[in-house]
């Protein structure tokens, strides 16, 4: 049997980055790996296909009625729930069953994982956001430059400098819909208004081209983030993936689901099933990192140990959506060049939160329109001319409070080997209605009865299991990501975070990946 | 309560009389085979009360509008809205009818004049709803 230096455990964000860091070692990625559909039939802008092409039932619905998702199941992301982006949520429910009342996240078995669905957001974390984590922003600030380098990020150093940091090699941004450029232009000349009142806007740092880099196009405006995947512009990891498996500077073998680990005397076996046969296969290496995303990592750890009584901390970001309304462009002309992607970044830092809460500013224009008119609160052909003549004046902002670490929010595995999850919704609002008084300052709508707030793991920021600490105990990592009580089981995704701040996570994760991959590779982090 | 499969004929004539009251194009044939697949998937059995219901809506040519939006605004997830929400997206994704779903040119006097009526009609429509609700005993 062979051994290899490292098995990696999962292709998403974690597990990439760290294969990439450890480029040159032999390193073996286990995954499952599902790929998508044939999606050429989505080439082209999402609008002009829809006026011109007689029936786009396939690509939009699916053959399987995949879009109708939510009206007869467990509600999950519009954006997963389209016929070619659907194969990121395979079988998810089958592989890893969860047990929650409230529960709405989901998690994916998919070559490159939950980020084939991003929204592509790129956000260090300064010191304030790594409040708990045993390790410094300046410590992750030579892998958020290398990825940064890699990805290609668009975004400006700009009010929002002092929450993002100076970013020198940023691309120019996206252009802006009209709904997002008045809304930045009202708040640049209300400037001193919202600053004082902790309010500060900005355009986004995204995983989004502006400009050909490293053999990907530059971003066009057809707004197809809700149903196609791999848009060449905008960055998953699974390009860097596809980009190691064809210069072979990793092993990647697919269609494993990995179980379990057992530690022997100086190297780690891993139990994978193998999806097509169902037979169990060993593989074994000198280290192991799971970074399987942060509830399948602490389903993997819990399993290995047998234990099935145990509860590990399961932090998520709570959100709340405002719809806002722009009076002025009732009426507009549907725009067909558009992205569906975050169009402003918004933080609040005042007395009304504990440390900065980070929002961000979207369009209308992403998803089907009868994916929101039943949600509208006129009859339906009362809501059909609602829709068309204000979709272009009407957006929402998604704000995103701190994952809390609570004793009531855990997960543990049950015996069946379904995950048990619960948490503890919280009381949100002060900060809503906050904004939407200042916003109204500048001709944007919105009203508090009309906020929505997500049932939980609707923003799949999912962390905290096995949180990194100074002095870790049992269930818990050193700063190199080392499970307590381990010698060369590493854990690299969210569930090593010891926090979980109002920043989107993902850029955080693969650069601390990195970090613990590049350590695990020196060797730096023997016990 | 019973659970009953509504037919294949029950299905196709709610295709038909719901998109009657929404749209002016005539139906397409594949959007009826498609509701009647993805009622299968959706809503594959109903209570015999909301069958009954569906049956009389039809038959009575009742205001489905009215009837629809009284049920939501009570509970999001009833059978009815989840029927029409099925025909809405089997009909959106038609270029046939791009325009009742996107201004493809720029309508401020128009978009006006459509949407005041349109809040205006809530209210009534709203009562109309309630009114047959109880009158003919759906659920």
């Amino acid at each position: 049997m062979a051994l290899f230096e490292v098995i990696v455990v999962g292709s998403g964000p974690a597990g990439t980055s760290a294969a990439y860091a450890l480029r040159g070692c032999n390193v073996l990625m286990l995954d499952t790996g599902f790929t998508p559909p044939d999606c050429s039939a989505l080439d082209g802008n999402i609008f002009e296909l829809r006026r011109n092409r007689e029936d786009m039932f396939l690509p939009l619905i699916g053959e399987k009625f995949e879009s109708l998702h939510n009206i007869h199941q467990r509600k999950i992301s519009l954006k997963l729930k389209s016929p070619f982006m659907h194969y990121i949520v395979k079988d998810w429910e089958k592989l890893s069953p969860v047990s929650s009342r409230d529960y709405e996240g989901a998690c994916s078995f998919a070559r490159g994982g939950l980020a084939n669905a991003w929204g592509a957001g790129v956000y260090r974390f300064g010191d304030d956001d790594l409040r708990g984590f045993p390790v410094t922003a300046a410590e992750l600030d030579p892998w958020y430059k290398i990825l940064t380098e890699h990805i290609g990020v668009s975004g400006r150093n700009d009010d929002l400098e002092p929450y993002f940091g100076h970013e020198a090699a940023l691309m120019e941004p996206l252009r802006l819909s009209p709904f997002a450029s008045c809304f930045l232009r009202g708040y640049e000349n209300n400037r001193a208004y919202f600053n004082g009142r902790g309010i500060f806007v900005g355009a986004p740092r995204l995983a989004v081209l502006t400009k050909d880099h490293d053999g990907r196009k530059k971003y066009e405006y057809e707004n197809l983030e809700f149903f196609k995947p791999h848009i060449p512009a905008v960055y998953t990891p699974e390009y860097t993936l596809t980009r190691m498996i064809r210069e072979r500077s990793i092993h990647y073998e697919d269609g494993c689901l990995v179980e379990s680990y057992r530690e022997r005397d100086g190297f780690v076996e891993v139990f994978a099933r193998v999806l097509k046969t169902g037979a169990v296969e060993t593989f074994r290496a000198g280290k192991l990192i799971l970074a399987a995303g942060a509830l399948n990592t602490g389903k993997i750890v819990l399993r290995s140990n047998n234990d099935y009584e145990s509860r590990l901390p399961f932090l998520d970001n709570p959100m709340a959506v405002m719809p806002l309304f722009r009076i002025n462009g009732i009426g507009a002309k549907q725009e067909m060049e558009g992205a569906s992607l975050a169009q402003m970044n918004i933080i609040y830092d005042g007395p009304l939160a504990d440390g900065a809460l980070q929002a961000s500013l979207y369009g209308a224009g992403g998803p089907l329109r009868s994916d929101v008119l039943f949600d509208l609160p006129l009859p339906m052909s009362s809501n059909m001319a609602l829709m068309k003549n204000v979709s272009e004046c009407s957006g929402a902002v998604m704000l995103f409070y701190p994952g809390r670490a609570r004793e009531e929010n855990y997960m543990k595995l049950r015996p069946d080997g379904a995950l048990e999850i619960r948490s503890v919704e919280e009381k949100l609002g002060t900060v809503e209605n906050l904004l939407l008084r200042c916003f109204r300052k500048i001709g944007y709508l919105g009203a508090s009865f009309m906020c929505y707030y997500p049932k939980l793991g609707t923003s799949l920021h999912f962390a905290g299991m096995l949180p990194m600490k100074e002095r870790p105990g049992i269930y818990q990592t050193d700063r190199y990501g080392r499970l307590f009580g381990a010698r060369n089981v590493f854990i690299a995704d969210g569930a090593c975070f010891s926090a979980l701040p109002s920043k989107n996570l993902t850029f955080t994760i693969m650069a601390n990946s990195m970090r613990i991959a590049d350590a695990v590779k020196r060797g730096q982090a023997e016990s | 309560m019973d659970l009953l499969v509504q037919s294949e004929e029950m299905l196709k004539r709610e295709a038909e009389y719901f998109h009657g009251r929404f749209f002016r194009e005539a139906l397409p044939s594949e959007v009826v085979e498609r509701y009647v697949a993805a009622n299968r998937i959706c809503i594959p059995v109903v209570e015999s009360g909301t069958a009954a219901s569906m049956e009389k809506l039809v038959s009575h040519h009742l205001d489905v509008e009215a009837v629809e939006y009284a049920f939501r605004l009570k509970n999001r997830d009833n059978a009815l809205t989840r029927k029409i929400q099925i025909l809405f997206y089997l009909v959106e994704v038609r270029c046939k009818y791009f325009d009742y779903f996107f201004n493809s040119k720029k309508q401020r006097l128009r978009a006006a004049g459509s949407i005041l009526p349109a809040v205006a009609m809530a209210p009534y429509k709203l009562l109309k709803g309630k009114y047959l609700i109880r009158r003919y005993g759906l659920v």
